[in-house]
């Protein structure tokens, strides 16, 4: 699916959190880096419209979320970085299938799509747990859960290992970057995972400053915050 | 870490929320007429629930704040002895059944018993006025939701209190823990927002 920005800016309360941002996208995994208040979250944001540029244009496989929000979420699933407030439903099964609401279909057949992606992500045991009760780890799966079962187009992933120690940080990193067939737009700090897309895109000071093969995009980004 | 629900099968669990919930209403009206009567038939109806009556006591116990915030001020203002028992047992007995309630029902099962009773014919008129029944349930659930979370930023606000040799009071609680529910609260609406709920 082709993301292309043209010229997007966007701000806040008179602070440029995005600056003239043009760039064509299709690779299957995509990588952001740049530092705290870069621009990486603001970017991940416009594509299902959670945040809406002040000027330019966006389109996410044909479509503006800034003008049809609902299409553009519809195909983009939106993970964050805390998973506790992705948590809707008070049962891990109820909070999957929460997902699949107003689908049409019915309730034994949502449960059973609820089990069997569950099941993929090695989570199915926790299915009557109390979602706040799971470990940070099994959280963020959980809410991967939530948004696979919709079927997105895109996933868009915003620091989902944060939170996350290693071992966690490295089982949603295979989550995400293992054989999904969704195209992954990872936002992320963590250059090992950065490392494992095809391609990296480079935010700093609201400005997109670098695209490219990930280990070059990387090395310069060390340089330069040497 | 146990299974909130798990595999109970109990005819309480399995019961239809609407008529548990009608059948609640009409039981806390009665034991208002019989009040120990009434708390041994809850306590019948945990046992048979959870298969003993150890679930009872530990409610009970869980409630020990609340019966006593309800039974020092009347002792306090010289009510007599029988009518402060029988009026903490009434009250006790109505927050036993609720939580009863709670702890056999789904949330989900819950909330599409309140969507359906708002389309229903009696409740129709009310959707007309502007009252959307996915929105009542969603706020249910969400309110349902918000409780561990609060929990959380409480526990995590007395640490941080007391990692700073501050002793905890409610006064030095209330602003840290309304700044956490208060950036939730942003957090959770862009969350749902991503969801694509609408509301």
């Amino acid at each position: 699916m082709l993301i292309e920005l043209d010229a997007v800016s966007v701000a806040f309360d008179g602070t440029t959190a995005l600056d003239n941002v043009s760039v064509k996208l299709e690779q299957q995994r995509i990588g952001v880096i740049g530092l705290n208040g870069s621009g990486k979250s603001t970017f991940a944001r416009l594509l299902n419209g959670l945040v809406k540029p002040t000027s330019g244009r966006i389109l996410v496989g044909g479509i503006d979320p800034a003008v049809d929000a609902k299409a553009a979420r519809a195909q983009t699933g939106f993970i964050f970085s805390n998973p506790d407030v992705q948590i809707i439903m008070p049962t891990v099964l109820e909070d999957v299938a929460f997902s699949l609401r107003g689908s049409g279909l019915k309730k034994a057949e949502i449960d059973a799509k609820a089990r069997a992606i569950l099941k993929r992500f090695d989570i199915e045991h926790l299915a009557d747990h109390a979602a706040h009760s799971l470990s940070s780890g099994q959280k963020q799966l959980l809410a991967i859960c939530a948004i696979l079962i919709t079927e997105p187009k895109l996933i868009v992933a915003d620091e989902p290992t944060a939170l996350l120690d290693l071992v966690n940080s490295r089982r949603i990193a295979r989550a995400l970057l293992g054989d999904l067939p969704q195209q992954i737009v990872l936002v992320t700090h963590d250059l090992e995972l950065a490392a494992g897309c095809d391609i990296l895109v480079r935010f700093a000071g609201a400005k997109m400053v670098d695209i490219g093969e990930p280990s070059a995009v990387i090395s310069s980004y060390l340089a330069e915050n040497a | 870490m146990t299974p909130l629900f798990g595999t109970n099968t109990s005819p309480l669990h399995r019961a239809a929320p609407g008529p548990k919930l009608l059948a609640l209403i009409a039981l806390i009206a009665a034991v208002t007429w019989a009040p120990l009567a009434g708390l041994a038939l809850t306590a019948a109806l945990y046992a048979l629930a959870f298969k003993g009556i150890a679930r009872f006591f530990q409610q009970l116990w869980n409630l020990k704040l609340l019966i006593a915030l309800i039974t020092i001020p009347q002792l306090f203002f010289g009510t007599d002895l029988i009518t402060v028992l029988n009026a903490t047992i009434r009250l006790t007995d109505a927050m036993l059944l609720a939580t009863l309630f709670s702890l056999t029902t789904k949330t989900r099962d819950l909330i599409d018993s309140i969507e359906s009773a708002l389309h229903s014919k009696p409740l129709r008129p009310l959707t007309r006025l502007g009252l959307k029944p996915e929105t009542v349930s969603l706020a249910f659930a969400m309110t349902m939701n918000a409780i561990p979370m609060i929990m959380k930023f409480l526990n995590q606000t007395k640490e941080a209190q007391a990692a700073r040799g501050l002793k905890p009071t409610p006064i030095r609680m209330t602003i840290p823990l309304l700044v956490a529910s208060l950036k939730y609260s942003d957090e959770f609406a862009e969350a749902l927002t991503a969801r694509g709920v609408e509301v």
